[in-house]
């Protein structure tokens, strides 16, 4: 579970306050598969790395309660000089995982050959890809971050990482950012907007999906409310 | 046609006074200000067209002087000749780039020409330009930043007209309509309210009202505002349009949110929410999540070389091998503790570097390891904890290999006397080490010349802690003043320990200790009460 208690987010853009989130107090609770809607510029990103932990809030607090997942597919703790399987090592030690098994089942997911052996700075983008998002998936959170990037690679390997997926998160909670409402769908039975600097929660990502449409289209037709 | 005299009077007075600006034309073809003063006539009588001709005559004098141009812009616009209107607005405002009036009327100009970019440009410059407050400025901020879908930049600017000038209706109804398409609708609804209050008759703000209510999902409202919106204002076409489109919405099946729609999504099955994790078990993870990293760093350190950690070990025992060397090269004479100079020398400067090396490690920390940062399980002291463990455990293994050596190559003894007393004094220096790596990592983000006083620092404290000679060469008064440096007291500390017998006057462990602690302290403090800038300087 991962609280949200009176959270105020800001940033300086070129010479103006641009406030992500303005007081908001949400519960991302346990078992649930939460997506978030947003147009863009609204700070989804930002919502993301602050549930990470990664980006500290103005004022108010994020808690954690179990162990959250760095961003899917995120591969931007891995050293350029070590091999992937050197890379994924360190990331099961870090995190109390069974080093053996983790290290079975990413080089089996991840199917990078001789690569696996050579340092990660000789991948190509899709290789390391494959790899962060097997890591990630490999390891136990309790709830998992996802900032738009769902599977990867080729057609035959993002059918393989959305079976995989799906494999985890259906015991773990679940905090999505995407665009696609397909996904959206498949993957998530709550919603929230993120928007102006509020949160809105939606029991039924449907409600969520409703209010999303309604205020792109507002933004894109400046008139909706005029 | 007209039936009101006084009307009809104004709109012949209008047309002489076109006349005699054109006959005066003839003569004085540079004075173009009363055809702008005939065009404003004409414009207000009701005759756009000799208004328009007028302008178009004083267009083709081009007017060189700042108030003809912003006349003449303001004419042209209210004629609804926005692109030429822009044109003698931007060059109103290149004779003067600091009259806040024309930013705010060329503000108006690009957000009639749809060009809510450079309106949100033309705005920033108007307000910053504004000796007094302007709401206008602040209210066509908010419109430009509204429309280019910044909503909640545009909530800020609105609510900012709104406190300037309570009484404008037109600024109230927009924040209502901009914290409704910020998805703010409680808020929305409010300020359409107080709007409401304050002018009951106001269409455009029961058609703001209107649409607030469809997006929450109050439709049986919304129809209800959109119909009094228009009855206050039948001809208004854009709230026909908005009834209309809500009307068809209700004729087809009520709410565009389906209330009982089943609920989509996996199934997922139900879980036991974790246990909250106990103190033990929260301690012995953070351990962990620290000898992982500190591995790393082993792994990591020197991982270009095929000797990795082996060159953390080589270096300073060559550091120590030579410096050792020289001044035992340089200097003769007895050792001033001990049988061997060499001896004496590496009791000083073994725990030195520990103290130093330790303190690069540890405010290092952010540059080497800060991508750790980015892993949620990886907490802000986690890094600076490991580098500073992983300094410890290699400064002793570089004492032990100096140390056996030097017992094996010089056949001196280099056991110390005391073992437990050594280690004290090499710990102290280790934490003087932690803390002052603590204040570096903190300070060398928030002061730029951090750096260079550190270095200064160093090089003081080299030749001011006694690696090279005994405090007791120096008279009381400087001795005193050197006593006061805790890595010469950490030093002697650990010499007290080495050395069988040896035990100076002006050692003082409880000052020696208390320091490291106090400046353990100052670091740990520092770095929490900086965490959030450190946070956002993120890579």
């Amino acid at each position: 579970m991962i609280e949200l208690r009176h959270v105020t987010k800001a940033y300086r853009a070129l010479d103006r306050r641009r406030v992500v989130l303005d007081d908001v107090s949400a519960i991302f609770p346990d078992g649930r598969a939460v997506a978030v809607f947003g147009a863009n510029g609204q700070g989804k990103s930002t919502l993301i790395r602050l549930l990470a932990g990664t980006e500290a809030p103005d004022s108010g607090r994020v808690l954690h309660t179990g162990r959250t997942s760095f961003p899917l597919g995120f591969s931007g703790t891995f050293n350029a000089l070590l091999s992937g399987r050197e890379n994924i090592r360190f990331l099961a030690r870090l995190h109390g995982a069974d080093t053996a098994a983790t290290l079975a089942f990413v080089e089996d997911f991840a199917e990078l050959g001789a690569y696996w052996r050579m340092p990660v700075g000789t991948y190509s983008s899709g290789m390391l890809a494959r790899l962060a998002f097997g890591g990630c998936i490999a390891l136990e959170f309790d709830t998992y971050l996802v900032d738009e990037v769902i599977s990867v690679g080729d057609a035959r390997f993002r059918a393989r990482c959305l079976d995989a997926f799906a494999a985890r998160t259906g015991h773990a909670a679940l905090v999505l950012v995407s665009h696609d409402l397909a996904i959206a769908r498949a993957f998530c039975d709550s919603g929230a907007v993120l928007a102006g600097g509020g949160l809105r929660m939606f029991d039924d990502i449907e409600d969520a999906i409703a209010l999303h449409e309604k205020l792109v289209r507002g933004g894109e037709r400046p008139g909706a409310v005029p | 046609m007209t039936d009101d005299p006084d009307r009809e009077q104004r709109r012949l007075d209008a047309l002489r006074q076109a006349d005699l600006a054109e006959a005066n034309l003839s003569r004085n073809p540079r004075d173009l200000h009363p055809l702008l003063v005939a065009a404003d006539q004409c414009r207000k009588a009701a005759e756009p067209n000799r208004a328009t001709a007028l302008l178009d005559r004083v267009i083709a004098g081009a007017p060189a002087a700042f108030p003809s141009r912003m006349s003449l812009s303001s004419q042209l616009a209210a004629l609804g000749r926005h692109a030429d209107a822009l044109i003698w607005a931007r060059r109103a405002i290149e004779l003067r780039p600091g009259d806040a009036r024309a930013w705010l009327h060329l503000t108006g100009l690009f957000l009639s020409l749809q060009r809510p970019r450079d309106a949100l440009v033309a705005a920033e410059s108007h307000l910053l330009h504004a000796t007094t407050p302007s709401p206008r400025g602040h209210h066509l901020l908010s419109v430009a930043r509204a429309a280019m879908g910044d909503f909640a930049g545009a909530v800020l600017a609105s609510g900012e007209a709104v406190a300037l000038a309570p009484d404008v209706i037109e600024y109230r109804r927009h924040l209502a309509s901009t914290l409704g398409n910020a998805g703010r609708l409680e808020a929305a609804i409010a300020a359409c309210d107080e709007a409401l209050a304050r002018a009951p008759g106001d269409a455009m703000a029961w058609r703001v009202r209107s649409g607030i209510h469809e997006l929450i999902g109050d439709d049986a409202t919304a129809l209800a505002d959109a119909e009094r919106a228009m009855a206050l204002a039948p001809d208004n076409d854009s709230i026909a349009a908005h009834l209309g489109a809500l009307r068809r919405s209700l004729a087809v099946g009520g709410s565009a949110v389906p209330q009982d729609a089943p609920p989509r999504g996996r199934p997922r099955p139900a879980r036991q929410p974790p246990a909250r994790p106990d103190f033990s078990a929260a301690l012995a993870a953070r351990g962990r999540t620290i000898h992982a990293i500190l591995l790393h760093e082993v792994r990591t350190r020197h991982a270009r070389s095929r000797l990795g950690y082996i060159w953390a070990l080589l270096e300073p025992v060559g550091h120590l091998a030579t410096l050792g060397s020289i001044f035992y090269l340089l200097s003769q004479g007895p050792a001033p503790v001990g049988e061997s100079l060499f001896v004496f020398y590496i009791t000083g400067l073994l725990p030195y570097l520990a103290f130093s090396h330790t303190a690069s490690a540890v405010a290092e920390a952010r540059s080497a390891g800060g991508s750790l940062l980015q892993l949620p399980v990886v907490g802000p002291l986690d890094v600076p904890a490991a580098r500073a463990a992983l300094q410890l455990v290699t400064e002793i293994l570089v004492a032990i290999l100096v140390l056996a050596g030097v017992a094996l190559l010089l056949n001196e003894t280099t056991m110390p006397a005391n073992l437990t007393t050594t280690a004290a004094g090499l710990l102290c220096l280790w934490l003087i080490g932690c803390g002052a790596g603590l204040v570096g990592l903190v300070l060398s983000h928030m002061v730029p010349a951090w750096d260079y006083i550190w270095g200064a620092v160093v090089r003081l404290l080299y030749f001011g802690s006694g690696i090279y000679y005994s405090p007791i060469v120096f008279p009381g008064p400087v001795l005193e003043m050197l006593s006061w440096n805790p890595i010469l007291q950490g030093i002697e500390w650990g010499r007290a320990g080495f050395f069988a017998g040896y035990d100076p006057p002006w050692l003082d462990r409880g000052y020696a200790l208390g320091f490291s602690a106090c400046l353990l302290f100052v670091g740990l403090a520092l770095e929490r009460a900086a965490r959030q800038r450190l946070q956002r300087t993120q890579p």
